[in-house]
C-alpha cells in the first residue's frame, strides 16, 4: 500500500532553535497522501501546519521521523538532494497570489518559462490553461487578473511538469467564497484529472469540506482526523487516542473504563 | 526588455530603472576607478604647463650627444679598410641615421648638428707660437651663416673670436696651427666673429652645448676654450684627413699618401620641438627622445648597432625638456600612491555600492527568488540569471564610465587636457567583473536564504558599524601620535589620504544611528504639523530604512567638503610655506661685493645666519631692512601678525637691547632677553613678540628677527659689547662699514616681483642668474605639488561619488514607486490637492536629501576642525595647516545636491501624477 502513497511522513518531529529558546513545532506527526487524492492540514495558528508543509515540500528536513516523497527519504538528504526532490515531484502554492507570480511577465510566458525549466512540454502549458480557465488570459500580467485567475494560474504554474505532489499553503485565504469554492473544484479535479496528491494547509471549511482527508494540527501534534468525511480519532505509536474536545465533557473524571471486542476490533469507552 | 528577456532565457527584473540605475552605478563607479591614472596624467601636464608658464624658461629643445672615437665611423657601415684604402662613411652613416630617427618622432625636428674636436689642452698658434690660447675646433649645421662678422669672410678656412684674435694676435689669411697632445692641425684664418654673448647669444648660438659655452659657475666666470668654428665639410676634412678642405666625409684617400690618423671627438645632435608647446606635449617628447636614446645605446636594435659599429657606444641625452620630464615624473611619482590608495577605496566603495545595489535588488525580487528555490533551482544558478541580467546594462555603464572618465578629469580635475590613453582598461575590466561577481554573490546568498524562517537579527548589522568606528578610531589615534610623515621626503602619508574615507563614513554612519533611534521617538509626534510636511515626516519618519539610502549621499558629501577644506587650507598653507622657503615671490644669493649697490624699488636685502651662545642651541637670525623690506616682500595673515606692526616691534626698543621677535621651533623656550654671537658681532636683544613664521627662517631652529638699522645703530653705540671695536675700518672715512657688521650673515636678495625683474638686476650688476629661485616655481616641484594634487584628486571623487548617491537615489525612489503611487492616491482620496500631494512628495524627497547633505557637511566640519593640523604634508616647514572652509565647496554639493533632488522628484512626481488613484485603491 505504501508504494501507492505519493507522499508520506511518519513521527516527524521538528524543533527550531529561535531567539525565545527552543521551539518544538512539529511533535510525531503521521501522514499519508494517495495520488487523486485531496489532504487538508487544519489548525489555528501557529498549531505546526506551515512547518508540516516545508518538510512536506521538502524545503526542510525533519528534526526526527522520516518524509518520504515519491519513493525517495527527506530525512538525512542533503540539499541538493531535497533541491532535485522539489524539482521533479513537488509543486508549490503560496498563499498569496502575488508570491506565485512574476509581476511583470505575462502568466503564458512565465508558464512557459517554469515548463523549460522543469523540462515539461509547451502543449502541457495549454492543456493546464485550458483545464484551469485561463487559456484567455494567457497574454496578460498577474495584475490584470483577478485573485481566483491569479490563484488558478499559480496551481497551473504548481502542476507543470507533472509533480507527485502538490503543496498549497492556505491558497485561498485571500479570496471570496465563490472564487474559494472555484479553487476548491480546482484542486479536485487537478487531483484527479493528472493524479496528484495535493497537500493543502487552511483555515477554511470550504476547503476543508472538499478535502478527501482532514487533518487538524493543534501544538504540533494531530488532533482529530477525518477522512472521506469520517472523523476519525488518532492512535499514536504509544497507543494513546486524542479524543475530539466536544466530548472530553463526558468524561468528567477523566477516568474511562474500556471495553475491547477482540473478534469486530471494537473499543468502547465508558465513563466511570 | 521582455524580448531581451526572454531571449537570454532569464529574468531581467527592476524595469527601466533597474537598467537605469546599473547603468548609472557601473559608469559612476568606472569613471572614479579609472580615474587614477587619468588623473596622474593630467597632473603631469598641468605641473609642466606650470613650469612653462612659470617662465622658468625651459628650453624644449634637447641635444643627444656622443663622444666619437673617430669622425671617420670606425668599422660601420661603409667604411672598409684594405692594404690602400679607407672608405670613410661609418660615423655620416651612423648620424644620419640619428637623424632620421628624431625626424620620425612626431612634432619633432633635427636641429643643428654640432661636432667638435679639442679642449682644455688645445692650443690654438700662429706660426708655431707656443704662446697661444686655448681653442677648440667646433663645426655647426648653418654656423658660418650664422656668425656675426668682424673681419674676413668665405667658409674655407676657420673663424676665430675676437678675444682669440686678439690673444693670437691674428687676423684673416693668416695659419692657425690647432696643436693638441695628441694631434696637430694646419687651418687658415678665414675670418674674425663678434664674441657670444653668455646671457644673450641669440637663438641660433644659445642653444649651442652648454660645455660649449662660457658659462658662470656659483659666482664667477669660467672661460671655456675660445671655439674656432669651421664649416662641416673643412671640419670633416681636417678631423679624418681624407680629403683636402671643400670635399665631404665618406670621400676616400690613400692611405699610404698620409698617415694622419682620424681624429676622435664629440657630436651633439639637437632636436627641436614643432607645432607643440603644451607641458603635456613636451612630457611626450621627452619621453620619446628617452626611448630614441634608449634604442641609441641597444647595440641589439639596427639604430644601436650601426652607433655602436661607428664608435659612439654610449649616447647621452641633455635637455632641460628632459630636466623638467624628470621633476614632474617625482611629483608624479610621489602622487601616484596616494591615488591608487584613494582608487582602491573608492574600488572598495563602489564594490560595496554595487553589492548593497544587488542586495536591494535581491531584497525586491525575494519573491522571485523563493519561487525558483522552492522549484529546485540551484541559488548558484538564480545568482546567474541575475548576472546575465545585470550584465547588458553593467557592459552600457562600464562603456560610459570610460567615455565619462576623462570628462570627469577635466571637468573636476587639473586640467581641461584629456587623456583617454591612460585610462587603465585591464582594472576596469577587473571592476566590471568584480561587480557581476558581486551581484551574482548577492543573489545567491539572497536565494540560499530565502526559504529561512528567520529574518536576520538587527544586532549583526551593528557589527559593520563597529568594525568602521574601530578602523575610524584607530586611524584617528595612529594620525595623532604617529611620527608626522614629510611629503619632502618624497611619501605621502596613506593614513592621511584613507581617513578623510573612513572617518567620515564613520560619523556619518553614527549620526545615521543615531537619528534612526531618534526617528523611532519622533514617529509618535508632529501631530500639530500642517498637513503636507506631517506626511513627509509621518513617511520618513516611519521608513526607517530610508535613513540607509541616506548614508552614501552623506558620506559623499562628507569627503567632497573635507576634502574642499583640506584642498583650501593646503593652498593657503603651501602659498605661505613656500614664501618661508624662498624668502619672497623670487629670491637669490647676494654677494657680498654688491651690498653697497643702490637696490631698485621692490628689492630688498635680508641677511640670515646662525646666532650662537654658550649652553644654548644655536638660532636662526633674520636681519631684515626695514625700509626696503615692506615693498619686496608678500606678506600673509598666517605669519601671525601684521608686517607694520612686526616692523614697528623691530624698530622700538629703549636702546639697550636690540628688539627682536621671535618664531619657529623652540622658540617658546628662548629667554625673554638673551645675547647672540655671529661671526663678525655680538647681539644683546630682548623678545618683544612673536610671530608664527616669517620667510626664509629655520625648520628646525628657533629664528630671532631684528632690524638691520636697529641692529647697527645698537652696534655702533655699544662697542664693547657688540665687537665694533675689532672691525676693520673703511679707509677713506674712518669708520667701520656697517654692511662689514654682518658679514657673517648669508646675503639675500628679494623681491616680490617677478623672475624677469630679478634677472635684469642681477645682469645689471654683473651677477650670474642661474641661482634665481622663484616661488611660484617651488609650488610644482615634488614636496608642495604631491600632496596637493593627491587630495585635489580626493575631492574629485567627492563629486563624482555624490553623482553616484544621486544615482543610487534616484534608483531607491524609483523602486518605492509603488508605495509613493499608494501614497499619492490616499492622499488624493483624502481631498488634497495634486499640488499638495507633490509638495508632500518633494518634501520627502528634500527632505532625506536635506538631512544627507547636513550630516555629511557637519561630518566634514567636525573633522575639518578636529585634525585638519595633522594633515599638514610639510610640518617642518612654518607656517602650519590652518582650517579654511570654503564656502565653494558647500555651492557646488549644495548644488548638485539640489539639481540632483529636482529630478528625482520629476520622475517620482511624473510617476505618481499619471496613476489612475481609483484603480490604484482597487488593486494597491
Amino acid at each position: 500500500m505504501s508504494a501507492e502513497l505519493a507522499i508520506s511522513c511518519s513521527a516527524v518531529v521538528k524543533v527550531y532553535e529561535a531567539d525565545k529558546g527552543v521551539v518544538q513545532a512539529l511533535r510525531g506527526i503521521d501522514l499519508a497522501a494517495r495520488p487523486g487524492t485531496v489532504t487538508a492540514v487544519a489548525g489555528p495558528s501557529g498549531s505546526g501546519k506551515s512547518t508540516l508543509l516545508r518538510l512536506l515540500a521538502a524545503i526542510d528536513s525533519p528534526t526526527a521521523g522520516d518524509v518520504v516523497i515519491g519513493g525517495l527519504q527527506i530525512a538525512g538528504a542533503s540539499a541538493r538532494v531535497r533541491r532535485a526532490i522539489r524539482r521533479r515531484h513537488i509543486g508549490y502554492v503560496q498563499q498569496r497570489p502575488s508570491d506565485n507570480l512574476f509581476a511583470d511577465m505575462p502568466i503564458g510566458e512565465q508558464l512557459r518559462l517554469v515548463a523549460r525549466h522543469k523540462g515539461a512540454a509547451r502543449s502541457e502549458v495549454d492543456r493546464l490553461a485550458e483545464g484551469l480557465d485561463i487559456a484567455d488570459r494567457l497574454g496578460h500580467d498577474p495584475r490584470e487578473l483577478s485573485g481566483g485567475e491569479q490563484q488558478r494560474a499559480a496551481l497551473a504554474r504548481a502542476a507543470l511538469g507533472r509533480p507527485s505532489v502538490i503543496i498549497a499553503d492556505e491558497p485561498t485565504a485571500e479570496l471570496d467564497l465563490v472564487t474559494t469554492r472555484a479553487v476548491c473544484s480546482v484542486l479536485g479535479s487537478l487531483a484527479r484529472d493528472r493524479s496528484v496528491a495535493i497537500v493543502v494547509a487552511t483555515h477554511d471549511v470550504e476547503v476543508m469540506g472538499a478535502a478527501d482527508h482532514v487533518l487538524f494540527l493543534r501544538d504540533g501534534a494531530v488532533q482529530s482526523e477525518t477522512f472521506e468525511g469520517r472523523e476519525l480519532a488518532v492512535v499514536d505509536s504509544t497507543g494513546r487516542i486524542q479524543l475530539p474536545p466536544e466530548v472530553l465533557s463526558w468524561y468528567p473524571g477523566r477516568r474511562v473504563a474500556l471495553e475491547f471486542d477482540p473478534e469486530t476490533s471494537t473499543i468502547v469507552i465508558k465513563p466511570t | 526588455m521582455r524580448r531581451l528577456s526572454r531571449l537570454l532565457g532569464v529574468r531581467l527584473s527592476g524595469g527601466w530603472p533597474g537598467w537605469a540605475a546599473t547603468v548609472v552605478v557601473f559608469a559612476i563607479a568606472v569613471a572614479g576607478v579609472a580615474s587614477g591614472p587619468v588623473y596622474i596624467e593630467a597632473v603631469a601636464d598641468t605641473l609642466a604647463d606650470d613650469a612653462l608658464a612659470a617662465g622658468s624658461s625651459v628650453d624644449a629643445s634637447a641635444q643627444l650627444v656622443s663622444d666619437v672615437e673617430s669622425f671617420c665611423g670606425g668599422s660601420g657601415p661603409g667604411a672598409t679598410a684594405d692594404d690602400d684604402v679607407l672608405e670613410c662613411g661609418g660615423f655620416a652613416v651612423a648620424s644620419a641615421a640619428i637623424g632620421s630617427a628624431i625626424d620620425a618622432i612626431p612634432d619633432l625636428d633635427l636641429g643643428p648638428i654640432t661636432y667638435s674636436v679639442g679642449g682644455r689642452r688645445t692650443i690654438g698658434s700662429i706660426d708655431g707660437e707656443y704662446i697661444g690660447a686655448e681653442v677648440r675646433l667646433i663645426a655647426r649645421t648653418g654656423g658660418i651663416e650664422s656668425l656675426d662678422v668682424v673681419a674676413g669672410g668665405g667658409v674655407r678656412g676657420a673663424w676665430i673670436s675676437e678675444i682669440a684674435a686678439g690673444d693670437l694676435a691674428a687676423g684673416p689669411g693668416e695659419i692657425l696651427t690647432i696643436s693638441d697632445p695628441e694631434f696637430s692641425l694646419q687651418v687658415p684664418i678665414a675670418g674674425v666673429y663678434r664674441d657670444f654673448d653668455a646671457e644673450d647669444a641669440g637663438p641660433y648660438w644659445s642653444r649651442l652645448p652648454a660645455q660649449l659655452l662660457l658659462r658662470y659657475q656659483q659666482f664667477y666666470r669660467v672661460s671655456e676654450p675660445q671655439l674656432v668654428i669651421v664649416a662641416e665639410e673643412t671640419f670633416f676634412a681636417l678631423t679624418t684627413g681624407l680629403a683636402p678642405e671643400g670635399s665631404s666625409p665618406g670621400s676616400s684617400v690613400s692611405l699610404g699618401v698620409d698617415d694622419f690618423a682620424p681624429l676622435s671627438g664629440k657630436v651633439w645632435w639637437q632636436t627641436e620641438p614643432i607645432g607643440t608647446s603644451t607641458g603635456g606635449g613636451l612630457l611626450r617628447l621627452a619621453a620619446d627622445l628617452r626611448a630614441l636614446q634608449t634604442a641609441a645605446n641597444d647595440p641589439t636594435v639596427s639604430l644601436g648597432s650601426l652607433l655602436f659599429a661607428a664608435g659612439m657606444p654610449r649616447v647621452l641625452l641633455e635637455s632641460e625638456l628632459i630636466d623638467l620630464s624628470d621633476r614632474v615624473s617625482k611629483a608624479e611619482d610621489q602622487i601616484a600612491p596616494a591615488v591608487a590608495s584613494i582608487q582602491v577605496t573608492i574600488a572598495l566603495v563602489a564594490l560595496l555600492v554595487v553589492a548593497l545595489g544587488g542586495s536591494f535588488v535581491a531584497r525586491r525580487r525575494l519573491t522571485e527568488l523563493r519561487m525558483w528555490t522552492i522549484e529546485g533551482r540551484a541559488p548558484g544558478l538564480i545568482g546567474w540569471s541575475s548576472v546575465v541580467g545585470a550584465v547588458v546594462p553593467a557592459v552600457i555603464g562600464t562603456a560610459a564610465g570610460i567615455v565619462l572618465t576623462p570628462v570627469a578629469v577635466a571637468t573636476f580635475g587639473p586640467s581641461g587636457v584629456r587623456h583617454d590613453e591612460a585610462i587603465p582598461r585591464l582594472v576596469v575590466a577587473l571592476f566590471l567583473a568584480a561587480g557581476l561577481g558581486i551581484i551574482w554573490l548577492t543573489s545567491t546568498v539572497a536565494a540560499s536564504r530565502s526559504l529561512d524562517l528567520a529574518e536576520r537579527t538587527r544586532s549583526r548589522r551593528w557589527i559593520w558599524d563597529i568594525a568602521l568606528y574601530g578602523v575610524a578610531i584607530t586611524l584617528f589615534v595612529q594620525l595623532l601620535v604617529r611620527e608626522p610623515v614629510d611629503a619632502a621626503s618624497g611619501t605621502i602619508d596613506l593614513a592621511v589620504i584613507i581617513f578623510p574615507i573612513v572617518g567620515v563614513a564613520a560619523l556619518v554612519a553614527l549620526a545615521l544611528r543615531l537619528m534612526g533611534l531618534a526617528l523611532s521617538v519622533l514617529r509618535r509626534r508632529g501631530s500639530g504639523l500642517p498637513i503636507v510636511p506631517f506626511l513627509a515626516w509621518r513617511r520618513v519618519a516611519a521608513a526607517g530604512g530610508s535613513l540607509g539610502i541616506v548614508f552614501p549621499i552623506a558620506l559623499a558629501a562628507g569627503v567632497a567638503l573635507f576634502a574642499s577644506a583640506l584642498v583650501a587650507s593646503l593652498d593657503g598653507a603651501l602659498e605661505a610655506k613656500s614664501l618661508v622657503a624662498v624668502g619672497s615671490e623670487v629670491s637669490a644669493p647676494y654677494p657680498r661685493t654688491s651690498l653697497d649697490v643702490e637696490l631698485p624699488r621692490g628689492f630688498s636685502v635680508v641677511h640670515t645666519g646662525s646666532g650662537v651662545t654658550q649652553g644654548r642651541d644655536p638660532v636662526r637670525l633674520v636681519v631684515l631692512d626695514p625700509d626696503s623690506y615692506r615693498e619686496a616682500i608678500t606678506w600673509k595673515p598666517v605669519f601671525g601678525m601684521p608686517l607694520e606692526e612686526l616692523l614697528s616691534l623691530l624698530d622700538g626698543g629703549d636702546g639697550d637691547r636690540v628688539p627682536a621677535v621671535i618664531t619657529g621651533p623652540g622658540a617658546q623656550d628662548e629667554p625673554v632677553e638673551g645675547i647672540r654671537r655671529t661671526q663678525k658681532l655680538t647681539i644683546a636683544y630682548e623678545v618683544v613678540g612673536h610671530l608664527d613664521a616669517i620667510p626664509l627662517m629655520s625648520d628646525g631652529l628657533a629664528t630671532i628677527v631684528m632690524s638691520r638699522d636697529t641692529v647697527l645703530d645698537w652696534a655702533v653705540a655699544n662697542p664693547a659689547i657688540s665687537g665694533l671695536a675689532l672691525i676693520d675700518v673703511d679707509e677713506a672715512t674712518g669708520e667701520p662699514n656697517p654692511d662689514d657688521l654682518i658679514l657673517g650673515l648669508i646675503a639675500t636678495l628679494i623681491s616680490s616681483g617677478d623672475e624677469s625683474g630679478m634677472n635684469e638686476f642681477l645682469r645689471s650688476i654683473q651677477r650670474p642668474t642661474n641661482l634665481v629661485e622663484v616661488r611660484a616655481d617651488s609650488l610644482s616641484t615634488a614636496a608642495f605639488a604631491a600632496p596637493w594634487w593627491a587630495f585635489q584628486y580626493l575631492r574629485m571623487l567627492g563629486f563624482v561619488a555624490l553623482l553616484l548617491a544621486m544615482g543610487v537615489f534616484a534608483y531607491f525612489m524609483a523602486e518605492a514607486r509603488q508605495r509613493l503611487v499608494i501614497a499619492h492616491a490616499l492622499e488624493r482620496r483624502m481631498g488634497l490637492s495634486r499640488v499638495a500631494a507633490a509638495g508632500a512628495l518633494g518634501a520627502e524627497v528634500f527632505f532625506l536629501i536635506g538631512i544627507a547633505v547636513a550630516i555629511g557637511a557637519a561630518a566634514a566640519v567636525v573633522l575639518s576642525v578636529t585634525v585638519m593640523g595633522e594633515f599638514d604634508p610639510l610640518p617642518r616647514l612654518l607656517p602650519g595647516l590652518r582650517t579654511l572652509i570654503p564656502g565653494s565647496g558647500f555651492i557646488v554639493v549644495g548644488g548638485l545636491a539640489l539639481a540632483g533632488g529636482l529630478i528625482v522628484w520629476a520622475l517620482s512626481h511624473r510617476a505618481t501624477g499619471r496613476s489612475d488613484v481609483a484603480e490604484v485603491l482597487r488593486v494597491g
